[in-house]
Parts: C-alpha cells; sequence; structure tokens
C-alpha cells in the first residue's frame, strides 16, 4: 500500500540536501580522525543540537507563509516596536523636563505660527467666491493717471456702462452700482437704510437669483417705472420678520411708497467692501436694492464717474479680447471729447479679492516661514545635544543587537511625541491668536469673517509639524552619523570638531533668518513713523462728521435742499461749544472723490476731482487759503477754488487767479489757491482739486468744537440742531476726523504688528538658541578654559576665547542676513513709504541691537566659564 | 562560552568576508578559530544563516564542494558588508566601554 506523495515545498527539499551536506561532511570528517561510526553519529547529532526542532524553525524563517500574513506580522512587529519606543521616550522625556520642555515649547509655538497661516489662507485666498462660475466675473475699472491719487481703480460713467451692455459681444451681461442713502419710515421709527443703487443687468451678470420674488432689471430704471425695491436677507428678517408674503407689499422710503419686488438670500452683498475698498463710500451690510436713476447727482456725462460695474464674461472669452473691447467702445463713445489719459482695465473678482491682501499675507506667510525656520534649527540642535548625551546608551543599545533602524526610530518616535505634545498646546495658541488677529485688523480686510480655525486647518498645520519632527529627527542623526561612535568616545567629553562645526552653521543660520525678519520690521516701523508724521493738510483735532440725506419728497427741488443746508450749517455754527461749521460732499479719508471735466478759455478739457463745500470749509478744516480769496468772493462769475497741485500741473507758468473755466457747464472764475490736502490717504500724493459750492441730497457736515466742549456735548448738540430744522432726517457715519484718518492706516498698522510680533518672536528663538549652543560649548570647553587657567590665563582672556568662536559666525550670520534682505527688497518696496529698502538709519539700529544682544546671548553663558575652578575641572577628568 | 545576542551574526559576516563559503566551512571555521570554546549549536548557526539571507545580508547559490558533491554557497551583499563594518565597529565601542567601567581607576583619580 503507498501513500500519495505529498506535494514537497522546494525550499524544504533544499534545506534537507543542505543539512544532509552537512551531516555526511561532519561524519566524514569524524571518521577521519578514528572514531566509529556509532560515536561519530553521536557526536554530530550533538553538535548540530535538536535536528528537527532547527529545521522546523528554519522552515518557518525561510517560509512564513502567504504575503498578506507577512506584511500582517510586520506591521505588528512595527506597531509593538513604536508601542515599546514610545513608552521608553516618555521614561526618557520625564528624566529631562526641561529638555522636553523647551522642545515641546518650540512645537507649539510652530504649530501656533502654522495654525494662524493656514487659517489665513484658507479664509481669504482659497475660499470660493459665493457667485456662480466667478471665473468669468470682472470688475470694470476706469484708469487715468491724472486723477487716481491713490486709486488705481476709478469709478466709470452711466453712458458708459449703458454703451458697454448694449454692444459688447465679449461680455454677457454688464450691470453697476452706487451708493445711496434711504430711509425706511411708516411702522416704528424712521431708519437710515445702507443701500445700493443698481443700474442695467447687475443681478444677471452676478448669476444671483433671488430668495423670495425677483432681482431687479433694467426695466425697473425705465422713467415711470413704478418704484421698487429688494430687501437684504437681514433687513428682511430684523424688520419684517421674515415674512415670506413680503413679496408685493408696498413700503414707505423716503416717504414714497415703494413695492417690494424680492428678497435677496441670507449672505449676498454686493458690492463686498473688503473687495474693493472702503474708499468707494460703499457700507459693510446692504439693506435694500433699489434701481439707479441717472441724475440723481446731475446729468448723465461721461465726466461724471461713480459707478463700480461689473461684468461676467461670455464662456471662453479671454479677458484681454473683453478689455480690448471694452476700451474700443468707450472711446467710440467719448468720441472726440475723449480724453487721452483715459483706460479702463477687467479685474477678475477673485483677483481683486486677493489684490488687496495678498501682498501683507504673501510678507506675513514668508515671515512664520522664517519663525518655523528658526524653530527647527533651534530643535534639530536640541535633538542632537540630547542625542550626544545619549551616546553611550544608544551605543550600549547597539552593541545588543539594536539596528541603526531601531535608534533612528527612537529618536524619530520621540521628536513626534514632542511634536504631538506642542502641536495640542499650538493649535489652542493659534485659535486665541485668530480671535486676537480678526479684533485688530482693518474692517475693510477681505473676508475676515471667513478666518477660522476648521478641520483643515488643524490637519494642514499638524501635519506640517509632525512632517517637521521627523524632518529635525533625520537631521539630528544625520548629522550624528558623520562622526562616529568611536571618534566621539576617543574624543570624550569634550565633543568631536564635527559636532562643533554644526553648532557654529546654526549660530550662522539663526543670526542671519532672525537678521532678515528684524530690517523687514525696521523698515516697516521706519515707513510708518514717515506716514503718520505726514500732515494730511487740514486739522484733524476736535472735528466731528456726518452724514445727512434729505429725502425728494420733503425737498423736491436742489433750491430747497440748499436752503435746508445752509440752514443747518448757520444754526451749527451758532450753537454753543461750536468754532465752525461747514458742509461738502465728500470728506478727506472718507470715500471716493467725484471726477469732472473741465474747460478752459483755450477750449483744452481736463479732468481734476472736485469738490462741493460750503465757503467756510476751509476755515472749518484749516485748509489754508494760499493766496486770491475764497468761495464767497465777490467776482462776475461764480467763485470757485483749486489747490496748489492743479496751479502746478494745469498753470506753471502762468497766474491761474482771475481765469475762466467752464465746469458741469457752468462758466467760472477762479478766485484762490488753497494748499494741498490728502483726500485718500495719507500716502498718496495730492491730486489737482476744485472746490466750487454747490449742494447735492446727500452732503457731510464737518464741525469743529472750541477746545472746551467734549465729542459726546458736541455729539448732543449736533442731534438737537439737525433734529430742530427737520426731526425726520438723523445723522449717520458719525465719526470724529481723528478716528478716519486712523482709519487709513488700519491696514499698515495691521501688517506693522503681524510682522513685528513675528519679527520678535523669531528673534527671541534665535537668541534662546544662541544661549543654548554657547552654553554647549562652555560645557564642552571646561576642560580647555581649565587647562590654560592653570597655564595662567586671565578669566578675560577665558572669555575672550569663547566668545572669539562664536562673534565671527554671528558677524557671518548678520551679513547673510543683510544681503538676503537687499535681495528680497523688490518684494518690500511695496510696503515701504518714503523709505528706501536700504536705508541706512533702519540698518544700523537694527544690526547694532542684534549684535548687541547676540553677543550677550554668548557672553552671559562664557562668564560662567571663567568662573570655573581649574582643579574642579581637572580632578573631573 | 555563551554567545551574546548579536555575536553569531557578527561572526558569519566576518567568516564571509574571505570569500563564498557553504554551511560546514563556516562551523568548522569558528571551531578551529574560537579554539574549540564557542558553545553553539550548529542548528542555531544554520537558522541564523538562513535568517540573515533573508534580511538580504547573504545571498546563496548552489554548487559543487570540494568533493564535487552539491552545497549551498553562502556570500556577503553589498548590505551584508556594510553591516560587517557596522556591527563590528558597534562591537568594539561597546567592549571597549565595557573595559572602561570595568577599571575606572584608570580614568577616575
Amino acid at each position: 500500500m503507498t501513500r500519495p506523495e505529498a506535494p514537497r515545498d522546494p525550499r524544504a527539499n533544499d534545506l534537507d540536501a543542505e543539512l544532509r551536506f552537512h551531516e555526511e561532511e561532519t561524519l566524514a570528517e569524524l571518521r577521519r580522525k578514528g572514531l566509529t561510526d556509532d560515536d561519530a553519529r553521536r557526536e554530530a547529532a550533538r553538535r548540530f543540537g535538536d535536528r528537527d526542532g532547527w529545521r522546523l524553525r528554519i522552515l518557518q524563517t525561510s517560509n512564513p507563509g502567504s504575503d498578506h500574513v507577512a506584511v500582517l506580522r510586520t506591521v505588528t512587529r512595527l506597531i509593538a516596536g513604536v508601542v515599546r519606543d514610545g513608552r521608553f521616550a516618555w521614561r526618557a522625556i520625564r528624566r529631562q523636563p526641561l529638555f522636553a520642555v523647551s522642545a515641546a515649547g518650540i512645537f507649539a509655538l510652530q504649530a501656533c505660527a502654522a495654525g494662524v497661516m493656514f487659517a489665513l489662507l484658507n479664509g481669504i485666498l482659497l475660499a470660493p467666491m459665493p457667485y456662480p462660475d466667478a471665473g468669468r466675473l470682472v470688475y470694470i475699472w476706469g484708469r487715468n493717471p491724472i486723477v487716481q491719487a491713490g486709486f488705481t481703480n476709478l469709478p466709470v460713467s452711466d453712458p458708459d456702462v449703458e454703451d458697454w451692455r448694449h454692444q459688447a459681444q465679449q461680455l454677457e451681461a454688464v450691470g453697476g452700482v452706487v451708493p445711496n442713502e434711504l430711509t425706511l419710515t411708516g411702522s416704528g421709527d424712521p431708519e437710515r437704510l445702507a443701500s445700493v443703487a443698481v443700474t442695467g443687468d447687475l443681478f444677471a451678470a452676478l448669476g444671483v437669483r433671488a430668495l423670495h420674488g425677483r432681482t431687479l432689471t433694467p426695466d425697473d430704471q425705465l422713467a415711470g417705472a413704478r418704484p421698487v425695491v429688494l430687501l437684504g436677507h437681514r433687513l428682511w428678517q430684523r424688520r419684517f420678520g421674515g415674512d415670506e408674503r413680503i413679496v408685493g407689499r408696498v413700503i414707505d422710503l423716503d416717504g414714497r411708497a415703494h413695492e417690494v419686488v424680492g428678497v435677496m438670500p441670507a449672505g449676498f452683498a454686493f458690492p463686498r467692501v473688503e473687495e474693493i475698498s472702503a474708499h468707494y463710500g460703499f457700507d459693510r451690510d446692504v439693506a435694500a436694492y433699489v434701481p439707479w436713476h441717472p441724475g440723481a447727482a446731475g446729468p448723465p456725462s461721461r465726466g461724471n464717474r461713480y459707478l463700480i460695474a461689473a461684468a461676467r464674461l461670455r464662456a471662453g472669452v479671454s479677458i484681454d479680447r473683453a478689455e480690448q473691447e471694452v476700451r474700443n467702445i468707450a472711446a467710440a463713445g467719448a468720441g472726440p471729447a475723449a480724453h487721452a489719459t483715459d483706460s479702463f482695465a477687467l479685474i477678475p473678482f477673485h483677483e481683486q479679492a486677493a489684490s488687496t491682501v495678498r501682498r501683507p499675507l504673501v510678507l506675513l506667510g514668508g515671515a512664520v516661514t522664517v519663525l518655523v525656520a528658526i524653530g527647527c534649527l533651534n530643535l534639530t540642535h536640541l535633538l542632537l545635544v540630547r542625542i550626544a548625551q545619549r551616546r553611550r546608551e544608544f551605543a550600549t543599545r547597539a552593541a545588543l543587537g539594536a539596528g541603526q533602524a531601531a535608534i533612528f526610530r527612537h529618536v524619530i518616535v520621540e521628536s513626534v511625541l514632542l511634536a504631538g505634545a506642542g502641536c495640542v498646546v499650538g493649535i489652542f495658541g493659534a485659535s486665541g491668536i485668530i480671535r486676537g488677529l480678526v479684533a485688530l485688523a482693518p474692517s475693510d480686510l477681505p473676508r475676515l469673517d471667513m478666518i477660522h480655525l476648521d478641520v483643515g486647518v488643524i490637519l494642514a498645520s499638524s501635519g506640517l509639524l509632525f512632517a517637521t519632527a521627523v524632518l529635525v529627527g533625520i537631521a539630528a542623526i544625520v548629522t550624528l552619523e558623520r562622526t562616529t561612535l568611536e571618534q566621539e568616545l576617543r574624543a570624550g567629553s569634550r565633543g568631536s570638531s564635527a559636532s562643533r562645526r554644526t553648532a557654529q552653521v546654526l549660530v550662522c543660520a539663526e543670526v542671519a533668518l532672525s537678521t532678515l525678519l528684524l530690517l523687514t520690521a525696521g523698515l516697516l516701523v521706519r515707513s510708518f513713523g514717515r506716514v503718520i508724521a505726514t500732515s494730511p493738510g487740514f486739522e484733524a483735532a476736535r472735528v466731528l462728521t456726518f452724514r445727512l440725506a434729505l429725502p425728494p419728497s420733503r425737498y423736491p427741488s436742489f433750491e430747497h435742499v440748499r436752503r435746508a443746508y445752509d440752514a443747518i450749517r448757520a444754526d451749527l455754527a451758532r450753537a454753543p461749544g461750536v468754532a465752525g461749521a461747514a458742509y461738502t460732499w465728500q470728506l478727506p479719508m472718507a470715500g471716493m472723490q467725484g471726477s469732472t471735466s473741465y474747460v478752459r478759455e483755450s477750449g483744452e478739457s481736463a479732468l481734476t476731482l472736485i469738490h462741493r463745500v460750503s465757503p467756510d470749509y476751509f476755515t472749518t478744516m484749516g485748509i489754508r487759503l494760499v493766496r486770491g480769496c475764497g468761495l464767497d468772493c465777490q467776482t462776475d462769475l461764480p467763485a470757485v477754488v483749486i489747490n496748489q497741485a492743479m496751479e502746478r500741473s494745469q498753470w506753471p507758468d502762468r497766474d491761474p487767479i482771475g481765469q475762466v473755466i467752464t465746469v458741469n457747464g457752468a462758466r467760472s472764475r477762479i478766485a484762490g489757491i488753497v494748499s494741498d490736502v490728502h483726500h485718500s490717504s495719507l500716502e498718496s500724493p495730492p491730486a489737482p482739486e476744485l472746490y466750487r459750492q454747490t449742494v447735492l441730497r446727500s452732503m457731510y457736515l464737518v464741525v469743529r468744537s472750541s477746545s472746551a466742549t467734549t465729542p459726546a456735548d458736541l455729539l448732543t448738540v449736533v442731534r438737537r440742531t439737525v433734529a430742530a430744522v427737520d426731526p425726520a432726517v438723523a445723522p449717520s457715519d458719525v465719526r470724529s476726523l481723528e478716528e478716519r484718518l486712523g482709519a487709513t492706516i488700519a491696514r499698515r498698522r495691521f501688517t506693522l504688528i503681524g510682522l513685528t510680533t513675528f519679527a520678535v518672536l523669531a528673534t527671541a528663538l534665535a537668541l534662546v538658541g544662541l544661549y543654548g549652543i554657547t552654553s554647549l560649548l562652555v560645557a564642552r570647553l571646561r576642560r580647555e578654559v581649565g587647562i590654560r587657567m592653570v597655564l595662567g590665563a586671565t578669566p578675560a582672556g577665558a572669555v575672550g576665547l569663547l566668545v572669539r568662536r562664536n562673534v565671527p559666525m554671528i558677524l557671518a550670520g548678520v551679513l547673510a542676513g543683510t544681503l538676503s534682505t537687499l535681495a528680497l527688497a523688490r518684494y518690500l518696496r511695496p510696503f515701504l513709504y518714503e523709505t528706501t529698502p536700504g536705508d541706512p538709519a533702519t540698518y544700523a539700529s537694527v544690526l547694532g541691537v542684534l549684535i548687541v544682544v547676540a553677543s550677550l546671548a554668548t557672553l552671559v553663558p562664557a562668564r560662567r566659564a571663567a568662573r570655573v575652578q581649574p582643579v574642579e575641572v581637572l580632578a573631573a577628568e | 562560552m555563551e554567545l551574546r545576542p548579536g555575536t553569531l551574526n557578527l561572526f558569519i559576516l566576518r567568516a564571509l568576508a574571505d570569500g563564498p563559503r557553504h554551511g560546514y566551512a563556516i562551523a568548522s571555521w569558528l571551531r578551529d578559530v574560537s579554539g574549540g570554546e564557542l558553545a553553539v549549536e550548529e542548528g542555531a548557526l544554520y537558522h541564523a544563516l538562513h535568517r540573515m539571507e533573508r534580511g538580504g545580508w547573504l545571498a546563496a547559490t548552489f554548487g559543487p564542494s570540494e568533493q564535487n558533491r552539491q552545497a549551498k554557497f553562502y556570500r556577503l551583499t553589498a548590505a551584508g558588508q556594510r553591516a560587517l563594518g557596522r556591527e563590528r565597529r558597534a562591537w568594539t565601542d561597546y567592549t571597549r566601554l565595557v573595559a572602561r567601567i570595568l577599571q575606572p581607576e584608570r580614568s577616575r583619580r
């Protein structure tokens, strides 16, 4: 009876052949030595040990079964190893709490910086636009180098928008908006509504539908159309309780019945102030949208530019092509009257949103990166020191069979464990900082409400942190590998030259990085100083400003409007505690100025910014009359006043006083010249400006208080005076002139505070690193210092020895940092104001301070070395 | 003498540093060099050989022995060469350290 042959494993065959060969060779050898067959067999078996047992074990080793079992086993072993390493690392960390706290602290700082940065990126640059297919949406901006004075982006005129709407082939829809004031009357108190007047196919261009009812269309603008209003979501909720039957109802606006045609969805707002600029006079939250009726701000003409235009490109159309068409249409519309300097630019929505913050964000992002880099350097050094301290332990473990991989794993596990602890603390810190930033940031920083920590941000920052932890571990091990264990043992406690070189490179790099940041911060501080030292051209102290809007229902003609404003102004000027009062259409630092064209007697026409003011505006604001007389001058024609910038650019060789110009169809005589005012911001140069006496429905009142009056008292007086003239109109946008001035530098201040914080943190981190490195150097050089002192060196000489080792590295770092700042100057220029990127005073002070504190950071531990008692050191050897 | 963990591997690496050998030759070399003082079962030796082959330190081929019989010959791979250098260094360091610790009077006082 034969058993069927079991399929044999080829490995088992090979092994059996190998073992048979071994056995036969052994037996042959033993027989040659004269042993009997039995003895030889017994001896061979003794030498081999348990034959079947070893055979089984070998087969298991070489044939562990199917592949995924092997993978599973490897994974289990790895996890077990990591858990063991984790426990081991935990014990090791607890033995050296100082190391653990500093390393985890640095990790926490990095997690914090990374969290803030990712949150900013996520919220501002990456968040999607709330419009369908937003990639095709563009703003159409006017461009004119003469009147831009701080604004690159200028509004456009009604006729331009109409022409584009009817003629442009590359644009799917075009529309525009202009700031508007409405007073909601009827049930409850009269309430001023921040609203927007809409022209053209704005809602079609944006591609947004109403939540209830419909949006506005060009038909609503037709003469004789019923007055309609489209409600914003918040107003609908707040004032009408979210009633869906509101559509079709009639509400009272400015004393006239308006039919509610629709309600916009929550979160919709256009224009988004933070994406364009607060300068155009729009409010943050739009309560209602009404159709725009050209003519409300004067007869529509191409010289009258106040619309913010937006358009949707047809699918597949390039910006360049559409831009060319837009320019051609506008040029054809203007005909021979076109100004040579006028042009138009199409800016995509997403670019518009990002451009206002991209540069500051890139700057802050760069600062964070440098901070993280310094942290990495410090961590690498810390880990190096720690590994060096534990070399013997590692050597022992290696000799006992722990492979390189195990030691590597051990270091990484320890580093990752510390990173984990740091991460938790850092993320909490980051959420605090973000709240602080949001509170601190200027209100026109785009999409501030979008900045918060979410899961993605937390994952990204912890990912970065753990990558750093692994990287630092690898760096430390690679540095370690270069100095062999044997060298280290031979060198005893003094450390090898290679690790000393590493320390020197670290010192150099840390100093270089913090130099870069400090210099950048220094340049920003200097620019900020220059900006706030700039005189605005008016006296901002003790001036209260507010806005009034007189509804057409009760003030049908401009004569009524003018009489009302004159009465309010006169009453205010007479009120107790008031030193002067005036009105103006636009305030400096408050909004966009309108521009207009004027014609000289020679027939030339040119553009200028226009101010519609009352005659006492100059004295109330503290604007100096340079020559001639003011707007109340008695001349044959209505008087206008120009500023020095206009005199310089338009009448460089002739006295403009007495010249006749035609402004908006009215022949006027230039009566005087006033000093220049920085109108849009302190940083923008004064532009040509023309002042004339006119009123529009909505004007700003400017009230200067006498020195004894407090702003609160003044406000009470103002409210009472206005109410006495008309109880139905309420002052809005009430702010002191100083407050407005402060708002214009808010963004610069934000960048400055952010960057300076990072720079100071980075420098502190670098100094801590420097201190640590020097301390270690001191510990290593104790013996050398001791011997030198026995041989007669003075303590000062010993300190000198140590400082000489570090100072060249510090200087090299300062040099490298300075050179890299100069190399990056191109990117810094937009942040600077009247400061060159190589400003010698900034460099001198920053570098001086840096060299002194860096030297101190090495000097303090060095002095410790000088107190070394030679006998002690030598005895310890 | 009993072997300390890790040493058998080192011995095998060292034995193969002179050129390819089969298991029997490694065993006899070890006995000769140690003067018979090592107490290692030959089964353990083969176990180690197979483990190291699997770990990539050794490579093996079947070929004719001196008596023209089929035998399995082992040789060092590049990884094995590196491992030999590393393990040897670690071991020397270790013994040096042990020696230092056992004779403290040389470095202290």
